[in-house]
Order: structure tokens, then sequence, then C-alpha cells
């Protein structure tokens, strides 16, 4: 083994600045891919608007706010947007309503921007007054509760507090059960950390800067007709002029819902996506091509030694180490640089479930596919005659 | 005669060239002794390796049989053939095989580092000396193998050759990169090592070369026919 060692050591010797060069050019794909998968993946994750409406009638409410860009720079002191008449209006009609809910991210019901609003990113609360509104399977729920598993799920969220308010967590998570975003896509429960929460309970928490008006009712859904939301709009609207402001609000179905908003906001995710594709089928063929140089380089020296008595094993594993070292392992280190720059500068990016399980079969994928021409070789190498061996 | 150290017989060895099946050897039989030069003759490709690499178990033929002193190689089982192989060849591969980024003392002592990995330093070095003795190496063992000239590197491939003390040495095109005055060097070396008692087959072009051997054979549409007995020079 000792030899082996050594001649380790020559083979990446004498392929140093090829080593060099295929280690930064894979650690820098990686980041870029793990960086654009970070950020749209979860969008991918999500859907694009369905295809096919859902079965049952289904309706949102869109507004128009003249001033958001004040609200969107509040800061701590700030009223919180639940307390707009508007949303006041809509958090009332809920609250009486087995066919409305509102769904927001669980870093808008804090107080301020702080630690707790970061970690809890991708926790998500769901506003509602009756539990029916989630399906069947939500039909015993009482409120207020924490639904799902805590333990992955936002820092600060316990089995019985959130904020100030005390919440149940129920043992086991309706896996099956869907809910609409305000957006009009599908989510399925399971892949976040998910609370159960009362419009009066919500109210009292607040949502607050710097999420708009406009982005909270974007998070309302009705399983009802648009006509239906008519009225309720129209409420809405008039207690906003009532206060002087001059907030918009009108019902949309779901085939209304895709605007040149929309439109933009699906390209940008869709390039995003394909980008972080083509970056990981990048690192794929760089590995493959680069694996295929290094066999090409080293066959002749293996053929020599294999022929003279080298061990199979022996040269398998020496030239897996030297794909590990070049390729696999600058691959990983990619990534993880990814994870932990995002871990530390919040908000984290809401991560695939079992990602680190994902990380070790793409190392794993990595390593035999970059790998494979060589291990073939190796392989082929004690049936090679000696002159072919000798040729390399 | 002594008993031979290599024995095949009725190897037959066919490949495909296109769709069409092409005899390579035909039923040859062919016999090594102890001490025995045995030269292999034939125009390009008409399967002199293949007839080496089958003789040494790199190989397999599609049927006959091969002795490797006694012993019968089992074609089927190549950890067999290595150990055979290890025991009692030598290879000494066209273009040298040398590790170029590697000493002379390293590529002499490779199959040592396989074989007799527990072999102490001491002993390996006096190995490696002797071998370098036998091919008549008299250059610095320490000197690395892309300094060499052609006929330094093919005596230092003949001495890695020999540095297991095997007892028959096969040897493919020694010559076919040197000029004339060191073919005939080359092929006088080996005379010598077989007058030590070991048993070489060498797949040869080369006139010089067959000129010192006891006996050559000539490949030529698959059969194997013996030219002349030639006597030692």
């Amino acid at each position: 083994m000792l030899y082996h060692a050594r001649r380790l050591a020559a083979d990446v010797r004498g392929i140093r600045r090829w080593v060099l060069a295929v280690a930064l050019a894979t650690a820098f794909i990686a980041v870029g891919a793990t960086y654009l998968a970070a950020f749209s993946v979860p969008f991918a994750r999500d859907g694009t608007l369905a295809i096919a409406p859902p079965d049952g009638p289904i309706a949102f409410i869109r507004g128009v706010d003249p001033e958001e860009s004040i609200d969107i720079d509040g800061s701590d002191g700030l009223p919180s947007v639940l307390e707009q008449p508007g949303l006041r209006v809509l958090l009332s009609e809920i609250s009486r309503s087995s066919r409305m809910y509102l769904l927001l991210g669980a870093d808008l019901l804090t107080t301020n921007g702080g630690e707790f609003a970061q970690s809890a990113s991708h926790g998500r609360v769901v506003v509602a007054g009756d539990s029916r509104v989630l399906g069947e399977r939500m039909a015993g729920l009482r409120l207020p509760t924490a639904w799902g598993s805590m333990r992955d799920g936002p820092a600060g969220v316990t089995d019985s507090q959130f904020g100030p308010l005390n919440v149940t967590r129920v043992s086991s998570t309706p896996l099956d059960a869907v809910i609409f975003t305000g957006g009009g896509r599908r989510t399925h429960t399971g892949d976040d950390s998910l609370l159960l929460m009362t419009p009066k309970d919500a109210a009292r928490l607040g949502a607050y800067p710097p999420a708009s008006v406009t982005q909270v009712v974007d998070g309302f859904v009705c399983y009802c007709a648009p006509d239906d939301l008519v009225d309720l709009t129209a409420r809405m609207t008039d207690a906003e002029h009532a206060a002087g402001l001059d907030r918009i609000y009108y019902p949309v179905g779901y085939a209304g819902l895709i605007g040149p908003t929309e439109r933009a906001q699906g390209a940008v995710e869709v390039l995003g996506t394909a980008f972080a594709i083509v970056s990981f089928a990048t690192v794929c063929c760089f590995g493959l091509a680069s694996g295929e140089m290094f066999w090409r380089r080293c066959r002749k020296h293996y053929g020599i030694e294999r022929l003279h008595g080298a061990s199979e094993f022996a040269l398998q594993l020496r030239q897996q180490t030297v794909v590990a070292a070049a390729v696999t392992g600058p691959a990983m280190i990619g990534f993880l640089v990814v994870d932990v720059t995002l871990r530390m500068a919040a908000p984290e990016p809401p991560w695939t479930p079992h990602g680190g399980l994902w990380l070790i079969g793409l190392a794993i994928a990595i390593q035999l596919g970059v790998s494979g021409p060589t291990v073939v070789g190796v392989h082929r190498l004690s049936r090679w005659a000696g002159k072919e061996a000798a040729r390399g | 005669m002594a008993d031979p150290v290599l024995r095949a017989q009725r190897l037959t060895k066919r490949y495909l060239d296109g769709r069409r099946s092409r005899v390579v050897l035909n039923e040859v039989d062919i016999s090594v002794a102890a001490g025995d030069m045995v030269a292999v003759r034939g125009p390009s490709g008409c399967g002199k390796s293949t007839l080496l690499s089958i003789l040494v178990g790199l190989v397999s033929p599609d049927s006959g049989l091969v002795e490797v002193h006694g012993v019968a190689l089992d074609f089927r089982h190549p950890a067999q053939l290595a150990k055979v192989r290890q025991a009692h060849i030598g290879l000494v591969s066209q273009e040298y095989g040398l590790l170029e980024d590697e000493t002379v003392h390293a590529n002499v002592a490779l199959p040592l580092r396989f074989v007799r990995p527990r072999l102490g330093r001491y002993d390996r070095q006096l190995l490696v000396e002797r071998a370098l003795e036998l091919a008549h190496v008299d250059i610095n063992p320490g000197r690395p193998v892309d300094d060499l000239s052609g006929g330094e590197r093919q005596r230092v491939a003949i001495a890695r050759g020999l540095v297991r003390s095997p007892s028959v040495l096969v040897a493919d095109e020694p010559t076919a990169a040197l000029d004339a005055a060191r073919a005939k060097m080359i092929a006088s070396r080996l005379r010598t090592i077989a007058d030590g008692g070991v048993g070489i087959l060498v797949a040869t072009h080369d006139p010089a070369v067959a000129a010192f051997c006891d006996s050559v054979l000539q490949l030529e549409d698959g059969a194997l026919r013996r030219l002349s007995d030639v006597s030692p020079l």
C-alpha cells in the first residue's frame, strides 16, 4: 500500500495542473448551480399555476394600493398590516365563513425582522375561521393548532407556543391534504411547517412590514365563485375610502390569475430552474469529460503496473481517490459553501426535504459517473495484451 | 532435451474481422525448454503478439492447452493465471513498457513490489542489482528512465523481466525500436541469459535476433512452421 500511496502522489504530481483546473472549475460550477437551485427549486417544487383548475369553484382577491411603497418601507413600530381597514373587513368575513382562508408566511406574523423572522421564513400560517376549508382530514381540528412536525420547523415555535399564542400540536401531519396559495399554486402539506390560526389570533399577532397590504391579500383563497366576492371586495374598498385611503380590491377567478406580472414571474422562475438544471448538467458533463481525460492520461501507467502484478483493487482505489480529490470533493464543497453561506445570511431558502440525503446521493452519482470510464478501463487491464498495455 | 518450461498444444484463436471470423492461430503447437531461445517470426498482424499473450495468460484461446512449468493454465480463473505468470514468467513488452516518471531501480523492482511485497529493502536491492547485472545494465539505478537511450531502456525492461528469476522470459519485439548495432547487443544479452538456463521466447521481425536463437518459427496464415535450427553464435 505504501507503494500505491507513493504512486498516487506521483499520479497527482504528473497532472497537478489538470487536477487544480478541474477542481476549481467544478467547485465554481457547483456554487452557481446550488445558488440557482436554492432559489428556483422551491418554485419548481410548488409548480407553476396548475394547468387543470380545481374541481370546485375557487376565487381570489387582488388589491391595488397607490401608496404601497410607503408600507413596504416600514419598520418596527408601524401598525400591523392586518390593522388596515380593508383587511380587518376581510378577517372578519373569514371568521364567519367556512369557505375562506388566508395563507401567510410565518415570518410575517412577527413583530420585527429579527432572528425569528429569518429562521421562520419557510413556515406557513393558515388563517381560517373553520378548519373544514382545508379538507375533510382537517375537519376535527380545533383552532388554534400547530400542525405538523415542528422539529425541523421555524425556530421559536414550540409545541405549545407561537409568539404570545398558545397552540396545540397535532401528532400527525395529513400528508395528502392540499391547500391553494393565493397565487393559485397547490401546496401539499408535509413540505413545510404549517400553523393553523383563527383570524382573531392572527390579528393579535399581526402581519408586519415589510409585508404590504396587497401581498397579504394575495394569500386569500375562497372556495366560491368570483361573483360571490363582489360584495366583500366592495365593502373592503369602502372601508379603505372611509379611512381616507385609495386602496381598491376586486375578485378574480382561477382563469384571471395569470396577468403580465404572473407571466413575468413565471418566466423568471422557469429561467432560474433551467439555469440550475443546465449548471448541474454541466457539472456532470464536465466530470465525465474529466474522467475520460484522466483515464487517457493514466492508463499506460496503470496497464504497466497491472501487467506486473498490481491488484485491481489497489488501482481502483487510486483512481477513485484522484476523482474524489479533483471532481467529487470540489463539487460537494461548492454545494456546501452556498448552504453554509445562506444559513449564515438569512433568509435561508426553503431547502428540499431530505436535502442531506440528496446531497450524499449526488456525491455518489458524481463519483461513480466520473470514475466510470476508469473503473471499466482498470477492470479490462488484466485482459490486455502486453503490447497494448505498454503502448497505453 | 530438457523438459519444456512453456508448452502449448493445438492452440486456436479467431478474431472477428468485420462480420467475418479470421483464424489467427490454427492448431498451433509450441514448446520452449530451459536454456532454449526460440524466435517467432512473421509479417505484421500475423498473430505473434496474440500467441505470446495467450502463452502468458493475458488472452484466452478459443481452444488448446497451455502449460507453464507443468501447470496447465485455467483461462476461466484470472487469479490462477496471474499467479502462474508471476511465479514463472518474465515479461518484456514492446516499446519497453517502463514508468517514465520513475527511476531505473523503481522500474526493475516493480514486479517485486506486487509479487513479494514483504521483501526487505536490502533483499530487494540485491535482486534488482542481480537483474541489472544479468541484463548488462551498467547505468546508475537512480537515474530517471526518461533520461535513458532506447537501448538502455530495452535492457532495463529485460532486467525487470528477470528480476523475479523466471523460468521463461517472453519478449515481444524487444529490438523493434533499436538500430542494428543495439539490436545485436540486446540479442546477445538474451542469448547469454538463455545460456544461464532461462527459456526465452521472442517475437521478432529482426533477423539479427533470430540468428541468436536455437530455433526460429514462422507464423503465417495461422500456422506455425519451423524455419531452421540455428546454432548459437
